[in-house]
């Protein structure tokens, strides 16, 4: 689509210093969508509900697995009310999500493996404990690179 | 100065008008957007931003989803593929106006 025309507006090209201004606007409006702002409750609930998910499975077979969907379903009406309070749906990039999800998925990978091959279930209590304080710590970094207080 | 080069070719009339292209530049990040909180961010009434989205949906760069949350309804506003490839070619002729590289 070239040089379309919208709403009867001229084709004139902005100068140098106009089209700089205006891509200083864009990124500034989409800095802030993708750095929203996020409540404080957010993160520790979501932390509890990830260490909840873990600790699920320290419980006998049918509870573990209604233990972690619940822990699911708890997520996903998380980020529904999230969504709605801010009224955006947006992802965090790759760059400011990979770390946390690394870590994450090592705590419950080292957990895995510390039942499954060791036959050991205190990797699931360490590991929950992990996963929390590395979602509580994110959530705070987060939120003071956007400025938020606490 | 105006600049020629062909680079700057996916200049977009419609999305360039300000208003308009703070709303592709918002959406662009976004999966979805609700109306009122690019309203609330672009300092707009709601028939400015209405008739600037219109021209955006008539384009086929943006569409728009009603849902309605606690009996209010809420209009959510996306990207088209389209919009998304306009909006971006776009701000690579403002690049190549301005005489960066574009990305």
């Amino acid at each position: 689509m070239e040089n379309s025309n919208g709403a009867g507006a001229p084709d004139t090209r902005p100068t140098p210093e106009e089209a700089a201004a205006a891509l200083r606007q864009a990124d500034s409006d989409r800095t802030a969508m993708e750095r929203l702002p996020v409540p404080g409750w957010y993160y520790p609930i979501l932390a509890g509900l990830i260490a909840g998910a873990m600790l699920a499975q320290l419980l006998p077979s049918p509870f573990s697995f209604a233990g972690s969907l619940a822990a699911a379903v708890g997520v996903g009406a998380l980020a529904r009310v999230y969504v709605d309070k801010v009224g955006v749906l947006s992802w965090l990039t790759p760059r400011q999500m990979w770390p946390p999800v690394v870590l994450i998925l090592l705590f419950l990978f080292g957990a895995l493996v510390v039942d499954q091959v060791y036959d050991q279930q205190w990797g699931w209590v360490v590991g929950a404990a992990a996963n929390a304080a590395v979602l509580i710590v994110f959530g705070a970094l987060y939120r003071r690179s956007t400025g938020e207080r606490t | 100065m105006m600049a020629t080069d062909t680079s700057t070719n996916g200049f977009d009339q419609t999305i360039h008008a300000p208003n308009r292209l703070r709303i592709c530049a918002m959406l662009d990040a976004a999966t979805e957007a609700e109306f009122s909180a690019i309203q609330e961010r672009l300092q707009v009434s709601a028939s400015v931003l209405s008739k600037h989205v219109s021209v955006l949906v008539e384009a086929g760069y943006v569409q728009q989803r009603k849902a309605v949350r606690a009996t209010r309804q809420r209009v959510w506003l996306s990207m088209t593929a389209q919009g998304r490839r306009a909006y971006r070619d776009h701000v690579a002729a403002l690049r190549a106006i301005v005489g960066e590289d574009s990305e």
